[in-house]
Order: structure tokens, then sequence, then C-alpha cells
């Protein structure tokens, strides 16, 4: 069986989700041996959820939807092949699909931005950071639709995005030169392969340290520290790491971010403020 | 107003310390890359104790390995057509699409009569919005939350259920005005043979929007199930949709531009 070829209007996506909507009914969620008819199914809604991530991750641009019908098309060769080998039955299956989905989306932006990383500072930042440079700078969208981009949902502040734009764009000197490296399939599965997809993360060099402050301080305006920074001694447990990167690499508000570690919110929240201050005490000490 | 600004102050304080801090990665990774399985095992707490703290560990430094996993969580969270996708449709294709639903629900309608069961659970719905100015050129369909309209603009909304919706159903638009909420002037249509919600109109001539940013709710229900507008607006403050057996509702910003720009 092969996928229900969509060919980038959404509107045949749900009407090839309500027509195949009776044979989706007997598929068991725990373990589906009928991919297509697990993707397809309205209860699901699968199409809908790859369109959202494919807008969220590229932002509304032709992006998002080439690398909408790039992952169905990969997701979907040789009869699902990649979700028939890959799922062994361990966690759910809507959670296999779901990260295997995001990643052929990275392997989108792979194939047609090549593997052109943001300076290692805006790395450290997060996500939304990431994304702001991508879109300024490699998509070279202009400033009013990123915005748009990231305040649509009130998830974050517009002055923030804003900061942030005008942060990469004085700090990022090639920002908006880069032409990309069109690689094609066989270029593709080498990047998929490659081992620097998987590089550990790189500790900042004391410059980019230095930069990463400043533009966090000026972003959120609190101000440009009058010394230099030193390098405080932070550590964090995991669920400590995860909980931040979540609140603020993602934007994530708390009880969402509580969820998603499924920790109590009042847990999370204690865990939050004890660990702030913490780390505010640290860097203050260290000229923050 | 004076505790707003310190309240924010300080979230921002604390979003500089958290930003700051995370630049650090921490112990250096020692483990290779979970696979994507893995991954996905742990959130959902299928592995053994150890081999989750080896995965925890690991997702919370490998920028890639996090990135995959919270990508996992944006496509794992609401569903997206009953939720955080509007899809832009061109007109032609709104026939064949009712004409599919309405096939599959006319098979589905049979079912109750021949086994005489209660009415089910509202079922989900999928929404589409398209407008005439998206619909002229190339411009990218409408985010999830905001759909932008100018004056002028025709836009169709359209809510189709995902299954059969057994027994009669009522819907509400609402939009917001000098803080209070009122009934839009395009009320929803409703075809109870199908279940279909739709709610049409030109702005500027059939349908005005007092603001340039307007808040816009639509519920559909059972008869004489929908809540009131201060349950709806308490029960979407944070939310794009909402959901009950017998409800469901959703939120959205409708930003009026000034035409052609």
């Amino acid at each position: 069986m092969s996928a229900q070829r969509l060919t980038g209007n959404s509107s045949i996506l749900i009407a090839t989700s309500l027509n195949t909507l009776p044979s989706t009914m007997t598929v068991r969620s725990s373990s589906p041996r009928d991919w297509n008819a697990f993707f397809f199914d309205p209860k699901k809604n699968w199409p809908a959820r790859l369109q959202a991530l494919a807008v969220k991750r590229f932002g509304q641009s032709p992006d998002a939807q080439a690398a909408e019908n790039y992952a169905l098309d990969a997701v979907s060769a040789n009869d699902w092949q990649r979700l028939r080998e890959g799922y062994k039955g361990r966690g759910s299956p809507d959670a296999f699909l779901a990260i295997t989905l995001k990643h052929l989306l990275e392997d989108y932006a792979v194939r047609k931005y090549g593997r052109k990383r943001p300076p290692t500072w805006i790395v450290r930042l997060g996500t939304v950071w990431k994304r702001i440079h991508q879109m300024l700078c490699l998509q070279r969208q202009p400033e009013e639709k990123i915005v748009d981009h990231f305040c649509a949902d009130d998830e974050h502040d517009e002055r923030d995005i804003r900061s942030a734009i005008l942060q990469i764009k004085g700090r990022v000197p090639d920002c908006g030169q880069y032409l990309g490296e069109y690689l094609d399939d066989e270029g593709l599965v080498a990047a998929n392969t490659a081992d620097e997809a998987h590089a550990p993360p790189e500790r900042l060099v004391d410059v980019e340290w230095q930069i990463l402050v400043d533009a966090v301080r000026e972003a959120l305006g609190v101000g440009k520290p009058e010394n230099q920074v030193g390098r405080p001694n932070l550590a964090l447990s995991d669920d400590e790491r995860l909980l931040l990167r979540l609140v603020y690499h993602e934007g994530l508000s708390l009880p969402k971010a509580a969820k998603a570690l499924k920790l109590h919110e009042q847990k999370a929240r204690r865990m939050h403020r004890a660990v702030i201050e913490r780390l505010h005490e640290e860097l203050v000490k260290n000229g923050f | 107003m004076a505790s707003d600004h310190q309240n924010a102050d300080g979230q921002r304080r604390d979003a500089a310390t958290a930003l700051s801090a995370l630049a650090e990665p921490g112990e250096p990774l020692t483990s290779p890359c979970p696979t994507m399985e893995e991954i996905a095992a742990w959130h959902d707490g299928a592995l053994a104790d150890d081999d989750a703290s080896r995965v925890k560990a690991h997702v919370a430094r490998c920028d890639t390995c996090f990135d995959l996993w919270s990508g996992m969580l944006e496509a794992l969270g609401e569903p997206a057509a009953t939720s955080n996708v509007v899809s832009l449709k061109p007109a032609p294709w709104r026939r064949p699409l009712l004409a599919l639903a309405a096939t599959f629900l006319c098979i589905a309608l049979l079912l109750p009569l021949l086994t005489n069961r209660a009415p089910a659970d509202l079922p989900a719905y999928q929404l589409q919005v398209s407008q005439s100015a998206t619909l002229r050129g190339d411009e990218p369909a409408p985010t999830a939350r905001v759909i932008t309209l100018a004056p002028g603009d025709r836009f169709e909304m359209l809510f189709l259920p995902a299954s059969e919706v057994a027994g009669k159903i009522e819907a509400t638009a609402l939009v917001e005005r000098n803080d209070r909420w009122e009934a839009l002037v395009a009320p929803p249509v409703i075809d109870q043979s199908l279940g279909v919600l739709e709610i049409t109109g030109t702005v500027g001539t059939t349908v005005t929007f007092p603001q340039a940013r307007n808040e816009l709710i639509v519920a559909v229900g059972r008869a004489g199930q929908l809540p009131d507008a201060a349950t709806l607006v308490q029960a979407l403050s944070s939310e794009f949709t909402t959901s009950t057996p017998t409800w469901t509702a959703w939120r959205f910003t409708v930003v009026i531009t000034q035409g052609d720009e």
C-alpha cells in the first residue's frame, strides 16, 4: 500500500482523511500494522499535525509546504518502510511517528540550506534564536514576517523577538549572504548519517560567551554589564536543564513544560524558582 | 501597574539568567545519541530506569536530540485540524469536499438506526478557512490562530465533523468588543444533516469587526449543551481550542489590515 499522495493542497489532506475513515476504525494504536491507515486516521489527524509542525519550523513560507511534502514522501516511501522497520514497539506509535516527522523536516532543512550552522552562541540560546537566525539569515525573510510568525499565537513578546532580530543582525556579519547548498538525494543521505549532525554540544569560547551575555542582556533590556562577565560554575540536574530549556529555549509555559516532563506543576514551579535564584546568585558573583 | 512592571522586569531577569546559564552545556556527553525510538519511548515512560536515566541525561545536553524531542512534543500537542492549523482551501475544492463528507456521513448515519444506540460524544471537527485575499496570489496559508483579512475580503470558515454527528447541534460565534463578548454579525450556519458548520462573510459589508485586531470564539455543541460566553472565554483563556464530550470551541485572532499594501 502506498501513501495517498498529497500535492500541497491542504484540502486534499482532509478529503483524503475523510475518505479513509472507515478503514481506520480497526487500527490498533498500540502497534499499527497499517501505517497508512494510522497516518490518515482522522481522529489522530497526522496530516494536519505535520503541516503545523512544518509551519512552526519554517514559518509561513514556501519552505514549509515543500518540507511537509518532503517529509510525507519520505515517511511513506516503500510502504512506510521507515516506520515499519524503525518502530520496535517500545513506547507509543504516535511518539515514534512524531519524532520521525520532526527528523524528516530537519532533513529537509539540511537538504535546502546545507549544513550552515548559526554561530555557536546562537545555537546555545536555543530554538527560538536558531529559528530567527534561519528565517533572517538563510531564508532572508523580512523582519515583519518573522515577528508575525513568533508573535501570532502570543507565545512570545514582540519586543523580545525584535530585539533578538536586532542582536543577530548586528552580531552576525554574513547574515543574509549565505546562498545555501542545494543537495541532491545522495547528498541528503550523506547529511542524514554525518557525524556532524550528532556533534556534542560545544563549549563556548570566552569571546562567544561574552557576545552571548551581551546579546541576551540587551535583547531582554536588562542592560549591558559594566565589566566582562566571568564564566560561572553552573551545575544543573537533568530535570532542571530540561525544564529551563523547555521554558526559555522553546517558549513553553511552566504548566506545559511540567506536563512534558511529567512533573506536578507545583513541583515544577518550585524547581524553577529555586534554580533561577541559585543561578542568578552565581552569575552575579561573576559580574552579571 | 508598578507591580506589573516589576513582574515583567523580574521575568526578563529570569530569562537572561536562564539563557546565560544554559549557554554552558554542562558535563560532556559520554553516551552516543539514543535512537529516535528510544527518545520516544523515554517520553512515554516505556524504558527501564537505567535506560531512561541515560536517555534523559543525553537529551538534556544534546542539541540535536533535544530538538527532536521538543519537535515531537509539538507534534503530539493538540490535534491540528481541530486546534492549531487553519488550512487554506481554494473555493473549487469545497464542493467535492462536502460531497465526500456527505457520502461518508450518509453511511455513518445509518449505523445508529441499525443499532439503536444513544448519540455518541461529539466528534472532532476538521477546520478550514479560505479567504479571497490569499486565494488571489501566493500568500501563504494563515497561521494557526490568526486570520488576516482586508476590507472587501470574502472568507469562509468551514467546520467538518470527522465522523457521524448523531442528534441536533447548535453553534455560536462571539467577537470581543470593548471587553465584552457579543454575537458575530454573521452567525454560523449549520447543516444539521451533515453536522457541518459554516461561517461566511465579506469584511466591511456583511461582516464588520470592531477593531484592527479582534478575538473571535466559535463553539459547536449538542443542542442545549453549549456553555455561556463567560465559560467559553474562561475555557479558552490560554488555549486555542478546548473540547468536552458535548461541545468544542476555538479561539482565533482576526487581524484586519488596511487593504493592499
